[in-house]
Protein backbone atom coordinates (compact mmCIF):
# COMPACT_ATOMS: atom_id res chain seq x y z
CA UNK A 1 0.00 0.00 0.00
CA UNK A 2 1.42 3.62 -0.65
CA UNK A 3 1.56 5.24 1.86
CA UNK A 4 -0.09 8.68 1.03
CA UNK A 5 -2.35 6.76 0.21
CA UNK A 6 -2.36 4.66 3.89
CA UNK A 7 -2.36 8.10 5.50
CA UNK A 8 -5.41 9.21 3.56
CA UNK A 9 -7.04 5.94 4.65
CA UNK A 10 -6.27 6.22 8.30
CA UNK A 11 -6.83 9.83 9.01
CA UNK A 12 -9.99 8.94 7.30
CA UNK A 13 -10.70 6.42 10.06
CA UNK A 14 -10.69 2.85 8.13
CA UNK A 15 -9.65 0.56 10.53
CA UNK A 16 -8.51 -1.79 7.57
CA UNK A 17 -5.79 0.91 7.24
CA UNK A 18 -5.22 0.89 11.29
CA UNK A 19 -4.95 -3.01 10.73
CA UNK A 20 -2.44 -2.74 8.05
CA UNK A 21 -0.33 -0.23 9.37
CA UNK A 22 -0.14 -2.41 13.00
CA UNK A 23 0.57 -5.47 11.23
CA UNK A 24 3.31 -3.63 9.03
CA UNK A 25 5.55 -2.04 11.82
CA UNK A 26 4.02 -4.23 14.78
CA UNK A 27 7.59 -6.28 14.55
CA UNK A 28 9.45 -3.38 14.39
CA UNK A 29 8.71 -1.13 16.68
CA UNK A 30 8.53 -3.64 19.20
CA UNK A 31 12.05 -4.56 18.73
CA UNK A 32 13.35 -1.13 18.95
CA UNK A 33 10.95 -0.36 21.92
CA UNK A 34 12.67 -3.99 23.57
CA UNK A 35 16.13 -2.83 22.95
CA UNK A 36 15.31 0.17 24.69
CA UNK A 37 13.58 -1.49 27.82
CA UNK A 38 15.77 -4.59 27.38
CA UNK A 39 11.74 -5.93 28.90
CA UNK A 40 9.94 -8.18 26.99
CA UNK A 41 6.52 -7.36 29.15
CA UNK A 42 7.59 -3.36 29.13
CA UNK A 43 8.82 -3.34 25.52
CA UNK A 44 5.01 -5.04 24.74
CA UNK A 45 2.94 -2.71 26.73
CA UNK A 46 4.87 -0.28 25.41
CA UNK A 47 4.48 -1.14 21.59
CA UNK A 48 1.05 -0.92 22.27
CA UNK A 49 1.02 2.21 23.58
CA UNK A 50 2.98 3.76 20.93
CA UNK A 51 0.11 2.73 18.56
CA UNK A 52 -2.68 3.90 20.54
CA UNK A 53 -0.91 7.27 20.45
CA UNK A 54 -0.63 7.08 16.42
CA UNK A 55 -4.43 6.18 16.01
CA UNK A 56 -5.35 9.32 18.46
CA UNK A 57 -2.96 11.73 16.78
CA UNK A 58 -2.54 11.01 12.77
CA UNK A 59 -4.73 13.91 11.92
CA UNK A 60 -1.19 15.88 13.50
CA UNK A 61 1.03 13.61 10.99
CA UNK A 62 2.83 17.03 8.78
CA UNK A 63 3.92 14.35 6.21
CA UNK A 64 7.69 16.41 6.68
CA UNK A 65 8.48 12.63 7.58
CA UNK A 66 7.93 9.56 6.44
CA UNK A 67 5.55 7.62 8.12
CA UNK A 68 7.95 5.37 9.99
CA UNK A 69 10.12 8.09 11.54
CA UNK A 70 7.26 9.45 12.73
CA UNK A 71 5.80 6.32 14.05
CA UNK A 72 9.90 5.25 15.50
CA UNK A 73 9.51 8.98 17.15
CA UNK A 74 6.45 8.08 19.21
CA UNK A 75 7.49 4.65 20.02
CA UNK A 76 10.87 6.60 21.37
CA UNK A 77 9.12 8.63 22.96
CA UNK A 78 7.01 6.38 24.93
CA UNK A 79 10.02 4.16 25.66
CA UNK A 80 11.91 7.31 26.98
CA UNK A 81 8.45 7.91 29.53
CA UNK A 82 8.85 4.12 30.58
CA UNK A 83 12.43 4.57 31.38
CA UNK A 84 11.37 7.90 33.11
CA UNK A 85 8.94 5.89 35.28
CA UNK A 86 10.90 3.23 36.21
CA UNK A 87 13.46 5.69 37.66
CA UNK A 88 10.97 7.41 39.43
CA UNK A 89 9.38 4.43 41.26
CA UNK A 90 13.06 3.22 42.50
CA UNK A 91 13.43 6.43 43.57
CA UNK A 92 9.93 6.31 45.35
CA UNK A 93 10.62 3.00 46.40
CA UNK A 94 13.96 3.81 48.47
CA UNK A 95 11.28 6.03 51.05
CA UNK A 96 9.62 2.85 51.88
CA UNK A 97 10.46 1.28 55.52
CA UNK A 98 13.01 -1.22 55.61
CA UNK A 99 10.57 -3.66 57.02
CA UNK A 100 7.96 -3.17 53.78
CA UNK A 101 8.34 -5.13 50.57
CA UNK A 102 10.34 -3.72 48.27
CA UNK A 103 9.52 -4.82 44.39
CA UNK A 104 12.97 -5.37 42.00
CA UNK A 105 11.84 -2.44 39.78
CA UNK A 106 14.65 -1.06 37.91
CA UNK A 107 17.19 -2.86 39.10
CA UNK A 108 19.61 -3.80 36.35
CA UNK A 109 19.05 -7.44 35.44
CA UNK A 110 21.05 -9.16 32.08
CA UNK A 111 18.90 -9.06 28.95
CA UNK A 112 18.25 -12.01 26.61
CA UNK A 113 17.44 -10.94 23.11
CA UNK A 114 15.15 -13.45 21.86
CA UNK A 115 16.31 -13.12 18.67
CA UNK A 116 20.03 -13.57 19.22
CA UNK A 117 21.80 -16.75 18.79
CA UNK A 118 22.67 -19.01 21.94
CA UNK A 119 26.87 -18.77 21.50
CA UNK A 120 26.60 -15.03 20.95
CA UNK A 121 23.74 -14.40 23.84
CA UNK A 122 26.18 -14.22 26.56
CA UNK A 123 28.00 -11.37 24.78
CA UNK A 124 24.82 -9.78 23.63
CA UNK A 125 23.69 -9.82 26.65
CA UNK A 126 26.92 -7.85 28.53
CA UNK A 127 26.55 -5.31 25.21
CA UNK A 128 23.02 -4.65 26.61
CA UNK A 129 24.01 -3.93 30.29
CA UNK A 130 26.56 -1.42 29.08
CA UNK A 131 24.35 0.42 26.78
CA UNK A 132 21.60 0.44 29.88
CA UNK A 133 24.32 2.03 31.56
CA UNK A 134 24.62 5.08 28.85
CA UNK A 135 23.37 7.99 29.20
CA UNK A 136 19.46 8.56 27.93
CA UNK A 137 20.25 10.48 24.26
CA UNK A 138 23.44 8.56 23.71
CA UNK A 139 21.48 5.33 24.62
CA UNK A 140 18.86 6.22 22.05
CA UNK A 141 21.07 7.06 19.56
CA UNK A 142 23.26 4.27 19.71
CA UNK A 143 20.12 1.72 19.29
CA UNK A 144 19.01 3.13 16.72
CA UNK A 145 22.18 3.42 14.60
CA UNK A 146 24.41 0.54 16.03
CA UNK A 147 21.51 -1.84 17.04
CA UNK A 148 18.73 -1.20 14.74
CA UNK A 149 21.11 -0.44 11.57
CA UNK A 150 19.10 3.32 11.01
CA UNK A 151 21.29 5.72 9.43
CA UNK A 152 22.65 8.43 10.87
CA UNK A 153 19.95 11.37 9.12
CA UNK A 154 17.21 8.75 9.68
CA UNK A 155 18.00 8.91 13.54
CA UNK A 156 18.18 12.12 13.50
CA UNK A 157 14.64 13.22 12.23
CA UNK A 158 13.79 10.73 14.87
CA UNK A 159 15.54 12.17 17.82
CA UNK A 160 15.32 15.66 16.62
CA UNK A 161 18.67 16.51 16.33
CA UNK A 162 21.48 17.37 13.52
CA UNK A 163 23.37 14.78 11.81
CA UNK A 164 26.15 16.42 14.04
CA UNK A 165 24.68 15.94 16.99
CA UNK A 166 24.06 12.21 16.43
CA UNK A 167 27.85 11.59 15.83
CA UNK A 168 28.71 13.10 18.73
CA UNK A 169 26.41 11.32 20.33
CA UNK A 170 27.59 8.00 19.18
CA UNK A 171 31.15 8.89 19.24
CA UNK A 172 30.78 9.93 23.24
CA UNK A 173 28.78 6.45 23.71
CA UNK A 174 31.43 4.35 22.17
CA UNK A 175 34.12 5.71 24.85
CA UNK A 176 31.53 4.89 27.73
CA UNK A 177 30.84 1.53 26.15
CA UNK A 178 34.64 1.11 25.66
CA UNK A 179 35.89 1.55 29.20
CA UNK A 180 32.71 -0.65 30.18
CA UNK A 181 33.17 -3.54 28.41
CA UNK A 182 37.02 -3.59 29.01
CA UNK A 183 35.31 -3.89 33.19
CA UNK A 184 33.45 -6.59 31.60
CA UNK A 185 36.27 -8.43 29.89
CA UNK A 186 39.00 -8.42 32.41
CA UNK B 1 46.58 2.67 19.73
CA UNK B 2 45.37 2.20 22.79
CA UNK B 3 42.18 3.53 21.46
CA UNK B 4 42.29 1.15 18.39
CA UNK B 5 42.20 -1.79 20.63
CA UNK B 6 39.19 -0.55 22.65
CA UNK B 7 37.08 -0.07 19.45
CA UNK B 8 38.01 -2.95 18.67
CA UNK B 9 35.97 -4.83 21.96
CA UNK B 10 32.99 -2.83 21.30
CA UNK B 11 32.89 -3.83 17.24
CA UNK B 12 33.35 -7.50 18.76
CA UNK B 13 30.84 -6.96 21.03
CA UNK B 14 28.34 -5.36 18.39
CA UNK B 15 28.91 -8.43 15.83
CA UNK B 16 27.28 -10.83 19.09
CA UNK B 17 23.94 -9.06 17.19
CA UNK B 18 25.13 -9.63 13.72
CA UNK B 19 22.08 -12.70 12.48
CA UNK B 20 19.86 -11.41 15.09
CA UNK B 21 16.37 -12.37 14.05
CA UNK B 22 13.86 -10.10 15.39
CA UNK B 23 11.76 -10.62 18.27
CA UNK B 24 8.46 -11.24 18.15
CA UNK B 25 5.69 -9.41 19.78
CA UNK B 26 3.31 -11.63 22.30
CA UNK B 27 0.34 -13.20 20.45
CA UNK B 28 -2.45 -11.23 19.05
CA UNK B 29 -0.81 -8.12 19.44
CA UNK B 30 -4.06 -6.70 17.26
CA UNK B 31 -6.78 -8.00 19.21
CA UNK B 32 -5.04 -6.73 22.29
CA UNK B 33 -4.57 -3.44 21.15
CA UNK B 34 -8.39 -3.37 20.25
CA UNK B 35 -9.87 -4.57 23.51
CA UNK B 36 -7.09 -1.85 25.57
CA UNK B 37 -8.50 0.95 22.94
CA UNK B 38 -12.09 -0.27 23.45
CA UNK B 39 -11.56 -0.22 27.14
CA UNK B 40 -9.82 2.92 27.29
CA UNK B 41 -12.92 4.53 25.23
CA UNK B 42 -15.29 2.93 27.62
CA UNK B 43 -14.17 4.19 30.76
CA UNK B 44 -13.49 7.88 29.19
CA UNK B 45 -17.50 7.87 28.48
CA UNK B 46 -18.31 6.29 31.83
CA UNK B 47 -16.25 9.31 33.35
CA UNK B 48 -17.69 11.56 32.18
CA UNK B 49 -21.07 10.48 32.53
CA UNK B 50 -21.06 9.88 36.00
CA UNK B 51 -18.55 12.37 37.53
CA UNK B 52 -21.74 15.05 37.35
CA UNK B 53 -23.63 12.50 39.34
CA UNK B 54 -20.74 11.72 41.58
CA UNK B 55 -19.77 15.13 42.19
CA UNK B 56 -23.04 16.40 42.90
CA UNK B 57 -23.71 13.56 44.92
CA UNK B 58 -20.55 14.32 47.16
CA UNK B 59 -21.66 17.91 47.94
CA UNK B 60 -25.17 16.86 48.95
CA UNK B 61 -23.87 14.82 51.37
CA UNK B 62 -21.48 17.23 52.57
CA UNK B 63 -23.65 20.08 53.05
CA UNK B 64 -26.33 17.56 54.84
CA UNK B 65 -23.22 16.72 57.04
CA UNK B 66 -22.45 20.16 57.73
CA UNK B 67 -25.93 21.17 58.43
CA UNK B 68 -26.73 18.87 60.58
CA UNK B 69 -23.56 19.90 62.80
CA UNK B 70 -24.22 22.96 62.91
CA UNK B 71 -27.89 22.65 64.07
CA UNK B 72 -27.00 20.23 66.73
CA UNK B 73 -23.80 20.82 68.39
CA UNK B 74 -23.00 24.54 68.87
CA UNK B 75 -25.51 24.73 72.23
CA UNK B 76 -24.29 21.57 73.60
CA UNK B 77 -20.40 22.55 73.00
CA UNK B 78 -20.89 26.02 75.23
CA UNK B 79 -22.73 24.15 78.12
CA UNK B 80 -20.28 21.59 78.25
CA UNK B 81 -17.84 23.53 78.48
CA UNK B 82 -19.11 25.82 81.13
CA UNK B 83 -19.79 22.15 83.10
CA UNK B 84 -16.54 21.73 82.83
CA UNK B 85 -15.14 24.58 83.89
CA UNK B 86 -17.25 24.82 87.09
CA UNK B 87 -16.33 21.52 87.74
CA UNK B 88 -12.23 22.22 87.40
CA UNK B 89 -13.20 24.74 89.95
CA UNK B 90 -14.85 23.03 91.86
CA UNK B 91 -12.05 19.79 92.15
CA UNK B 92 -9.51 22.57 92.98
CA UNK B 93 -11.53 24.15 95.45
CA UNK B 94 -11.11 27.36 93.38
CA UNK B 95 -13.77 30.19 94.01
CA UNK B 96 -14.39 33.40 92.25
CA UNK B 97 -13.76 35.79 95.38
CA UNK B 98 -10.49 36.82 97.12
CA UNK B 99 -9.90 37.11 100.88
CA UNK B 100 -7.61 40.11 100.50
Amino acid sequence: MEEQFLVDELQQGKESAYLYLVETYRVRVFNLVLNILQDEDDADDTAQEAFIQLYHSIHQFKKDSTLGTWIYRIAVRKALDKLRQRKNRQRLLGFLPWWMPKEDVGAQRDFYHPGIALENKEKAADLFKAINALPEKQKIAFTLIKVEGLSYIEAGDIMGQSVKAVESLISRAKQNLQERLQQYRN
Amino acid sequence: MKNDIKISITDDYLKSLAGATPAETKGFFYERLRVRMKAAETKEEWLFQSSPALIVGALSIMLVLNMALFFRYPEKDKSDIQVTLKDFAAAYDQTLYSNY
